[in-house]
């Protein structure tokens, strides 16, 4: 239980600092828009093509959003010496990885939970009777992508070009997950059975709990001096 | 060949000798002494390489993983250095797979004119030489020599058992939205094949991991020498 | 290109490949060797100062 104090107050000193500066949220939020326009620039997407197109380049534009996030996540820790100085604390190292999970975790959904239906207003798509079951997918997505991404963020953090390494290294492991909840979306959207979309499901679960687990493990040696 | 390498240099050439003889035995075999495939024709003649060079590369990367995990257990340079030399002809060794898969494609089940299609296999072998280009880039790009190691250690486990699931997921995807191509069926593809083509499969596939093990040996006497080059430049002289 | 065309092809690339390796392994070594000797060399002459 002491691990979840720990993490919920690590999560809460994130969390205020975002709400005093809010500047992840809105430059991903208005990155995450000027992607939109790009994919309308660069596909022309025919009206009855969008719904076939829409997972992915919705999920196109939350891992890029996603890795701006990721690259600022032990910015601030970093830069003030204050990682150093969380480090001395006598407190667990598993804590210090699921609070940046979740954080990152939260405000890459409010991001989505804004590109969503912005997406739906800008290509005229009526997802809004989809809206729940989509979110529902995203959620288990975007659990895989913070989780493998916190701790490669946290992995490239003192190495030289990281902004580059990181996706570099990042994107190809992502692949069952993205792939997962690109395939999953698509059915909800209408392509395929749902016997398919519960195998798919159950990829992104298993993803989340795999990598969840073995980076709350890790994360000790990641993050040690 | 080095002139300095002492005690393991020894078994080292004679290593080089057997994967000498091994290389030309599969070289013989392969190209002249086997008969002709009756549907492929010569073009057959690649899965010579491209079956050992892939073998050889799960295995390469199997020690990647290995290692990692040796170096997070119990912290010592060896098992880093294991690791990423590994890696290293993993790489080269997935890299060649697929130039002779493309290849071999080319001539027998790629539609006319295609260089590349997204069967299942090729996707697969691609995104495993992408992400362990991913882990020398890791390494290359970390300056500090203990904080890379560990990095690696950690990209090479995470790496490893990303496998299975990409594999499922590459799968999954293919085969319930695409036609199947020749290479999908569930019958692997060694197991249509009569002795004749077996021998020479057998030879090569001894080569390369004979090959596989001279390359080893031989980057990991460079990571040693390198390592006592460290230690001179830090202690040699106080 | 033929069949043998392609062969060929294959079993160049991936033998030169394997090649180029090889020799940057023993170029990689012999500088190595050579730095190593030049500062076990320079620890020596200092021991005997």
């Amino acid at each position: 239980m002491n691990i979840l104090r720990q993490t919920y107050w690590l999560l809460w000193k994130d969390v205020l600092l975002e709400i005093r500066r809010r500047e992840s949220l809105l430059s991903m939020f208005f990155f995450g828009t000027i992607l939109l326009f790009l994919f309308h620039f660069s596909f022309e997407i025919p009206r009855d093509k969008t719904a076939a197109m829409a997972p992915g380049l919705l999920w196109l534009a939350f891992i890029f959003t996603g890795t701006l996030a990721l690259t600022q996540l032990f910015q601030d820790e970093k830069e003030s010496q204050c990682l150093d100085a969380l480090l001395l604390c006598p407190m667990d190292r598993g804590a210090l990885y699921l609070a940046k999970v979740l954080f990152n975790f939260l405000i890459m959904m409010l991001v989505e939970l804004v590109i969503f239906p912005l997406f739906g207003i800008l290509f005229n798509l009526d997802l809004w009777n989809l809206l729940p079951s989509l979110f529902g997918v995203a959620l288990l997505g975007t659990l895989g992508f913070c989780v493998l991404g916190t701790l490669f963020s946290a992995l490239t953090l003192r190495a030289r070009a990281k902004e580059l390494l990181l996706p570099l290294i990042l994107f190809p492991l992502m692949i069952p997950s993205i792939l997962g909840a690109i395939r999953a979306m698509q059915i909800i959207f209408g392509a395929g059975n749902s016997e398919e979309l519960f195998q798919w499901i159950r990829m992104l679960i298993v993803f989340d709990v795999i990598f969840m687990t073995v980076g709350f493990l890790i994360f000790e040696w990641v993050i040690e001096e | 060949m080095p002139t300095s390498a002492k005690g393991t240099g020894k078994t080292r050439k004679v290593l080089g000798a057997l994967v000498f003889i091994f290389v030309l035995l599969g070289l013989y075999w392969g190209l002249l002494h086997a008969p002709t495939h009756p549907v492929q024709l010569d073009i057959q003649r690649i899965m010579y390489l491209h079956i050992p060079s892939i073998l050889t590369a799960y295995l390469a990367f199997f020690i990647v993983f290995v290692g990692s995990c040796l170096y997070l257990w119990k912290g010592e340079r060896r098992d880093d250095i294991l690791a990423n030399s590994a890696a290293e002809i993993g790489v080269l060794l997935t890299a060649v797979t697929i130039i002779t898969g493309i290849l071999w494609g080319k001539k027998t089940w790629f539609s006319p004119g295609d260089w590349w299609t997204w069967d299942a296999r090729l996707t697969l072998t691609a995104l495993l030489l992408l992400i362990f280009v991913g882990y020398l880039m890791l390494r290359a790009l970390i300056e500090d020599e203990r904080r890379g190691a560990v990095c690696g250690a950690v990209l090479g486990i995470i790496g490893f058992l990303d496998i299975p699931l990409i594999h499922m997921a590459v799968h999954w995807f293919q085969t319930l939205h695409q036609a199947p191509s020749i290479l999908q069926t569930e019958k692997a593809p060694w197991e249509n094949i009569p002795p004749d083509w077996l021998v020479p499969l057998s030879i090569n596939f001894i080569a390369f991991i004979l090959l596989f093990f001279y390359l080893l040996s031989l980057r990991l006497h460079v990571g040693e020498i390198e390592e006592e080059i460290k230690k001179l430049k830090l202690y040699g002289r106080a | 290109m033929g069949h043998w065309g392609f062969v060929f092809l294959a079993y160049g690339i991936v033998w030169s490949a394997i090649l180029l390796y090889l020799t940057f392994l023993n170029r990689r070594l012999n500088r190595a060797n050579g730095e190593r000797a030049l500062l076990e060399g320079l620890n020596r002459s200092e021991d005997n100062e």
